[in-house]
């Protein structure tokens, strides 16, 4: 099991199964919305999150048609995002888990999205969109 | 680390770089030069950002100006002096006060996507404090604190 909180630690939350995949993404929504160079999520099943306090303060952004963010009202950290057409999938803000635990091996996505003055060098494997472990999202 | 200085030299283009949020509500402009380049991987920023390190660029505060979105803007005190900004509607983390820095202000890299001209060699700071899942691949500098 893994705990989870924001950073006012208004909104709690656990995973009681397995961290199913990881992506970096670094298209320009999560890099805007992260004001970071990729987001980092991790994929679970909806089913084994269970929000533990503050479900109240949790803000809900459509960043398009298909997919919706979740923030925290009062200190704005980025919580997860989950696909509007099937919502037994959600994906979480890895920088808000606690603690270390198992995780998959990580894959780049959007890969090409990179800005300009991102100059590292990226191991893993890279995708130019959506990789095979958000397939049905995207399709 | 305030330098504005380009592979050694001086340089005197200034920055001009229209920004804004994820949903467009609030928009930015930075006319100064960018004085700073940092990756942070302490926890705060590794909460509110979501991901294994929040990057921000330095500016001074005269030549950053809020264009429009002030409605949207919602505060978060991260420490006793630490401000953090995001935009209430779309929840992109926009930019950072610190009290002791009256005078200078870091936005979110994350709002920009080119590169500019005139910014510094980046460095990491709270390296001590880094994610355990990620491993910092650059020879950039780092700093177990602060600098
Ligand atoms: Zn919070
Ligand atoms: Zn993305
Ligand atoms: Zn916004
Ligand atoms: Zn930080």
């Amino acid at each position: 099991m893994v705990r989870g909180r924001c950073e006012c630690s208004l909104i709690k939350l656990k995973v009681t199964d397995s961290i199913k995949s990881l992506s970096y993404c670094h298209c320009g929504q999560c890099r805007r919305l992260h004001g970071a160079a990729y987001a980092s999520w991790v994929r679970i099943d909806t089913k084994s999150m269970h929000i533990l306090a503050g479900g109240n303060h949790l803000k809900i952004y459509a960043s398009s048609n298909e997919l919706n963010r979740y923030f925290c009202a009062n200190c704005g950290s980025s919580i997860m995002c989950r696909p509007k057409v099937d919502e037994t999938r959600s994906w979480l803000a890895l920088g808000i888990l606690d603690g270390v635990f198992d995780l998959p091996e990580g894959e780049h996505m959007f890969f090409d999205s990179r800005p300009a003055w991102d100059n590292t060098e990226y191991k893993c494997t890279k995708w130019t969109g959506f990789p095979e472990s958000w397939r049905g999202y995207a399709d | 680390m305030r330098t504005s200085c380009v592979n050694g030299k001086m340089n005197d283009q200034v920055s001009n770089h229209l920004i804004n949020c994820e949903c467009g509500i609030v928009g930015m402009q930075i006319s100064d030069r960018i004085n700073d380049f940092s990756h942070c991987h302490c926890s705060q920023c590794r909460r509110i950002h979501g991901s294994a390190f929040a990057t921000f660029a330095g500016t001074s505060k005269a030549g950053f100006k809020i264009l429009r979105g002030h409605d949207c803007l919602k505060s978060y005190n991260s420490s006793e002096k630490y401000t953090r900004f995001f935009c209430k509607n779309c929840g992109s983390k926009l930019f950072i006060e610190i009290t002791d820095e009256p005078d200078q202000i870091y936005f979110a890299m994350g709002l920009i996507n080119d590169k500019p001209t005139d910014l510094p060699d980046a460095y990491h700071i709270y390296v001590g404090s880094k994610a355990f899942w990620h491993t910092i691949s650059s020879n950039e500098t780092q700093y177990k604190t602060e600098p």
